[in-house]
């Protein structure tokens, strides 16, 4: 598929999924919709006590048609550790915490191209409160 | 006299051309029938029959959360113990949500007792498009790096054991289970030495490499 229509195919792709996750959630498309190189990698913003990060996924161009690229999610504290960590070569990867205080802390949404090949792809996070 | 017995030869050929061809079309439908269901098949076996009272996700569960199945769209393959004690369960959801796409998705992932959920999404229609195994792997990690790491997913039913390829050169191997899950936690001592899994392998039932699929 072409670049220009992958864009546009994931662009579709990312106003689909907004309207899916804004019936629970407030969502952010922190990266892209855009080419991703290898390596190349996103972050959002700390997120505060009125609204907590809590899902963060990957969502790799084409969807449908193989192959699939490696992509990787998590979220980093404030003390630079990483928890909740998912890496595959699935369209979409994600990491999605449980309910209650186990997701009331501070930390920022993070995605990467971890794979050795170009594609177009989005990175998106959405937040709740606690 | 003559045309009597060449009348009743010529029957007799009928009978056995009709029955030759009866006996090739049920041949060739058995064969249509085994390839639809043993070797093309695009969709997880795990939802081929009806949901049992295990199949299901806590409400507020990350799983929950992100792909919000619905009753009867949830299937548990398994649950195991990881090297620290803690319950590591595997599960898939269908959903009708777009998520990421315009069409339905597949979800393959692996939670824990908290209900944090990490995995992958595929087109429902096509889950198994490009290998027999579906697979995401979850870290652990806290202020001195990571404390474990596992592998976990889902084949088709042509698979039985899969090897773990190792960037120490060694391979690990695990059992699929009847549900057709699997999951493999990574040595700490593999991890001490900076050591990972580079690739996954398939095999069928009688040994065969299936395929190598790249994990790095």
């Amino acid at each position: 598929m072409p670049i220009r229509r992958a864009h546009v195919a994931l662009a579709v792709g990312v106003i689909a999924s907004l309207a899916f996750v804004a019936t629970a959630l407030a969502s952010s498309t922190y990266g892209g919709p855009k080419t991703w190189l290898p390596n190349y990698a996103a972050n959002d913003g700390y997120d505060n006590s009125a609204n907590r990060w809590r899902s963060n996924w990957f969502q790799k161009g084409g969807y449908t048609d193989p192959p699939y690229y490696l992509a990787m999610v998590t979220f980093i504290k404030s003390d630079g550790s990483w928890v909740l960590q998912v890496e595959d070569n699935n369209p979409t990867t994600y990491s999605s915490y449980g309910a209650g205080v186990n997701f009331n802390y501070q930390k920022k949404p993070y995605c990467q191209n971890t794979s050795t090949h170009t594609y177009v792809g989005a990175c998106v996070a959405a937040a709740e409160a606690p | 006299m003559w045309e009597l017995a060449l009348q009743l030869l010529k029957r007799r050929n009928s009978i056995i051309k009709i029955a030759s061809l009866a006996v090739a079309v049920v041949a060739a439908g058995s064969l249509a029938a085994n390839f639809a269901f043993s070797s093309d098949d695009p969709h997880p076996a795990a939802f081929d029959g009806p949901a049992t009272a295990r199949d299901n996700v806590a409400a507020g569960s990350g799983i929950q959360r992100f792909a919000n199945p619905k009753p009867g769209q949830v299937r548990d393959l398994g649950s195991w113990s990881d090297t620290g004690g803690a319950t590591r369960r595997l599960v898939l959801t269908s959903t009708d949500s777009t998520l990421a796409s315009d069409k339905p998705q597949t979800c393959v992932s692996l939670e824990d007792v908290n209900g944090n959920a990490g995995g992958g999404c595929r087109p429902a229609n096509d889950f198994f498009a490009d290998a027999p195994v579906v697979w995401t792997s979850v870290t652990q990690a806290g202020q001195d790096g990571v404390t474990r790491k596992f592998f976990a997913g889902i084949s088709r039913d042509s698979v039985a054991t899969i090897d773990f390829l190792k960037s120490s050169g060694d391979t690990d191997s695990v059992t699929v289970n009847a549900d057709g899950g699997f999951f493999y936690e990574v040595p700490a001592t593999d991890r001490a030495a900076s050591v990972d899994v580079v690739a996954l392998v398939p095999h069928s039932d009688t040994g065969a490499a299936l395929q190598r699929i790249a994990t790095k």
